[in-house]
């Protein structure tokens, strides 16, 4: 859409091209909003600019990959959500302690108000728990200087660096200048120092003196860094933290309250010490805005303590601990700060108005799966207690389906049902239910736990081919790789086989009666054999296949109710829900032809077959399943 | 010189296509602008809104009552967030509204959608874009009709014609989208809600 000097770039796009422009030579990423459109532009990227991308199993792995490669001497970028780092927190913690031999930058999307998130925990805790400095752009016109800046220094100190985003800033849209870069693409050092890279307690103990002293340099090298400054002048100071500063500037070009001093520390961890000093100097009164946890709030009155500055500093106390930070939230802070009479505003939603959560897409196969496997354990009659876990088909937690009990964090699913197996009397199932990427991931090693430890519970793997949550990215179950070329397709079913599970079912999951009767054998082999089971419910996504349907120009099949069959029981739009079902006044069933993608899994839960196909799947379009 | 739209709408709709096009007009013709966008869990069938901003700006988010311009893809979601609006902000809402996914929903009636659109902010152009979109044989150019109503009520800054056309060229199926644009591009004087 535009044109060839300016791009208009997503934030992640942005990052994605930046790190070209800094000379990037390996990148590795797993999938996870808002972080995920880095390494899908890269991986479009990749060829022409000849460096090397992949979607790796999980986080832990893409970190010790993109680390592997800057210790072997190449600029990396490894790309995560912000609770990806947590599976990558151990390689993470040492990797300050060994440094690397080239760029190492670790870009953690976090996300406040948690957009799409179990938490919204702070990363910039992680900078400084683990001595890796952060960098955070301070507006959306400074994402490529401060990337470019993030892979220099790390060159220069030999250590890995932070660049930390948020929702907001991976999913800005703005304009781009794209400079082509020139490509010096080098091969690592021959020779990897064990002294340096094998952390035994006697290198680590001086690796970790040696780690202090960097960290010291890197902070005297934040003190008088361009991205860290101080504009405006008068008694009043505002300290803001990475893209903090972006609403604190426009809050103050709205509020026309004079003379206001501000100090941007987009690389705030270590907090530039003498910086600090320097700006608190002559001001009578100090606010410090900063979006989640009071980080560069604690370590300045600690300062100001220590130093025997004496000034007033007011931070969390007005600006919000919860949530993102808003024009208007930090709007309100400042005019509560300088005592000014302004009102806060509220968005006033009209309570006569539905909420409208997300759903699941019209043709989902987990909206069938779940369906079926609902009427199974119900008819089994025994108490279920659903494990659920990370993915679309987390969605099935709320009406008309209410089975996910439980949802912490990727793998969870098998983790807790692990737990609960051995708790619970008989009369319950556990049933765990886990996406094919998050399988991957991080389910099987609960699920070799599981059948090591002989623990009774059925769990589902809801195989629809891609990472579909993130917007369908190919995983080790796809066949493609992260450019989308063929490559080696893991079997689900033979890993399940290999971990050791004994009974092992697969259902399609537009087959609603069918899958019925697979789920109640399988309930019933758990509950008499008290062994772990399998079942493989294999559909692709839906949402995907349309648009491969559409770009192909394959006709998309439809269905239709007849309406003279409808008995407006209302089980196909209350149970089954799917949007594109949708009932008249008078309750009779209508198919919207806008919506409808032709799955047909409403055909087995009419009692009076009332849904009929208006045009069959073609052999086209059977073919674009795999 | 700032400059705020919001858009509203239900996941899937293409919001962000829209916000995307209008985006690139204007940054081809040079002028500023930030887009904050919705992705992930919330796009699957939910509420989404993309806050667009134009000008000497710095931050995502549309204030609250400081849209100039509220473009609404379905009724629920246009009342949904009128109080984005300014006070003489003005409304482009299509007449269509889509169920939520939910066991035994009860949703407010259209008069009473429309009737709400009444009391906040100043113009509204309302019609169903979707039905024009049918006609000319899909959905799917409901928001480049929209596009053409936007263009040529010309209230952003910038958004010229010219400009706009010049992206839908970059579009696939070229010829439907210029099409629909100058559908919109045209009913703009009979749809203007009294």
């Amino acid at each position: 859409m535009e044109s060839d000097k300016r791009l208009y770039l997503l934030g992640n796009e942005a990052i994605a091209y930046s790190s070209v422009e800094a000379g990037l030579e390996y990148a590795s990423a797993y999938p996870g909003t808002p972080s995920t459109e880095i390494l899908e532009t890269l991986a479009k990227l990749s060829r022409k600019y000849n460096f090397y991308v992949e979607w790796s199993v999980n986080e832990k792995v893409a970190f010790e990959a993109a680390y592997g490669a800057a210790i072997a001497g190449v600029k990396s970028l490894v790309a995560m959500k912000h609770v990806g780092v947590n599976v990558a927190a151990d390689p993470l913690t040492t990797s300050a302690y060994t440094g690397v031999n080239n760029s190492f930058v670790i870009v953690s999307a976090d996300d406040p108000s948690m957009w799409s998130s179990q938490n919204e925990q702070d990363n910039r805790y992680y900078g400084l728990r683990s001595y890796i400095p952060v960098l955070e752009p301070p507006t959306p016109y400074h994402i490529k200087d401060v990337v470019i800046e993030a892979f220099k220094l790390s060159e220069k100190f030999r250590h890995p660096f932070i660049l930390r985003s948020t929702t907001r800033l991976s999913h800005i849209r703005v304009s781009y200048e794209f400079n082509e870069p020139r490509r010096d693409i080098h091969r690592g050092p021959l020779d990897i120092d064990p002294a340096r890279y094998s952390v035994i307690p006697a290198h680590a103990r001086r690796l970790r003196v040696d780690m202090l002293a960097r960290w010291s340099e890197i902070e005297r090298y934040f003190n008088d860094a361009w991205f860290n400054w101080v504009e405006g002048d008068g008694d009043k100071l505002i300290i803001t933290s990475g893209f903090s500063y972006s609403y604190v500037v426009d809050a103050i070009s709205k509020l026309d309250i004079g003379d206001v001093k501000i100090l941007s520390l987009s690389g705030m961890v270590p907090l530039p010490k003498k910086l600090v000093l320097e700006a608190v100097e002559d001001v009578d009164k100090v606010l410090i805005v900063e979006e989640l946890e009071p980080i560069i709030e604690t370590h300045i009155k600690s300062l100001l303590y220590d130093t025997d500055v004496r000034v007033e500093v007011v931070g969390k106390e007005i600006i919000p601990l919860v949530g993102e930070l808003t024009l208007d939230k930090v709007l309100d802070a400042i005019a509560k700060w300088l005592e000014l009479d302004i009102k806060s505003k509220d968005l006033n939603i009209d309570e006569n108005l539905p909420v409208r959560p997300p759903a699941f897409c019209p043709g989902c196969p987990h909206r069938g799966t779940f369906f079926s496997l609902r009427k199974a354990v119900n008819r089994s009659g025994v108490k279920p207690i659903y494990s659920g876990d990370i993915g679309c088909y987390s969605l099935a937690v709320l009406p008309p389906f209410k089975m996910q009990d439980t949802i912490v964090d990727m793998g969870s699913s098998i983790g807790l049902a692990n737990g609960f197996a051995h708790i619970l009397p008989e009369e319950y199932i556990v049933v765990a239910t886990i996406g094919d990427s998050t399988f991957f991931h991080s389910g099987i090693t609960p699920l070799l736990n599981a059948v090591y430890n002989k623990s009774p519970i059925l769990v589902v793997i809801l195989d629809n081919r891609v990472t579909a949550m993130t917007g369908a990215q190919p995983n080790p179950g796809s066949g493609y790789d992260a450019g989308w070329e063929e490559t080696i397709k893991i079997d689900i079913k033979k890993v399940v086989e290999g971990l050791g599970i004994e009974y092992i079912a697969e259902v399609d999951p537009f087959k609603i009666r069918e899958s019925e009767k697979i789920f109640r054998d399988a309930v019933e082999y758990v509950r008499r054999y008290r062994r772990p089971a399998v079942v493989i419910a294999k559909r692709a996504c839906t949402l995907l296949i349309a648009a491969w349907a559409r770009r192909r120009g394959i006709e998309i099949p439809k269905y239709d109710v007849d309406v003279d069959k409808c008995i407006k029981c209302g089980i196909c739009y209350n149970n089954f829900t799917c949007p594109a079902i949708y009932p008249d006044d008078e309750g009779i069933a209508h198919i919207d032809p806008a919506l409808c993608v032709g799955c047909g899994e409403c055909l087995d839960i009419c009692p009076t077959k009332a849904f009929k196909p208006v045009s069959e799947w073609s052999d086209e379009f059977k073919s674009l399943w795999w | 010189m700032e400059y705020n739209i919001l858009f509203a709408g239900v996941g899937g709709q293409g919001i962000i296509t829209l916000g995307r096009l209008i985006g690139s007009a204007l940054t081809n013709s040079g002028f500023n602008v930030l887009m904050a966008e919705t992705h992930g869990l919330s796009q699957r069938g939910g509420s989404v809104t993309v806050h667009m901003r134009v000008g000497d700006v710095n931050s995502p988010l549309v204030p609250l009552g400081g849209a100039d311009l509220l473009v609404g893809l379905e009724l629920i979601e246009a009342v949904r967030n009128l109080g984005y609006l300014s006070r003489d902000g003005v409304k482009i809402v299509n007449d269509y509204i889509m169920r939520p996914s939910i066991p035994k929903i009860e949703i407010p009636s259209r008069e009473y959608l429309i009737n709400k659109l009444r009391e906040g902010g100043g113009d509204t152009y309302i019609t169903s874009f979707t039905e024009y979109a049918l006609e000319l044989g899909d959905i799917i150019y409901t928001n480049v009709i929209i596009l053409g109503v936007i263009t040529s009520l010309d209230i952003i800054p910038g958004l010229t014609r010219d400009s706009v056309i010049e992206v839908i060229g970059r579009l696939k199926n070229k010829e439907y989208n210029l099409k629909a644009f100058n559908i919109g591009y045209d009913i703009v004087g009979e749809i203007k809600m009294i």
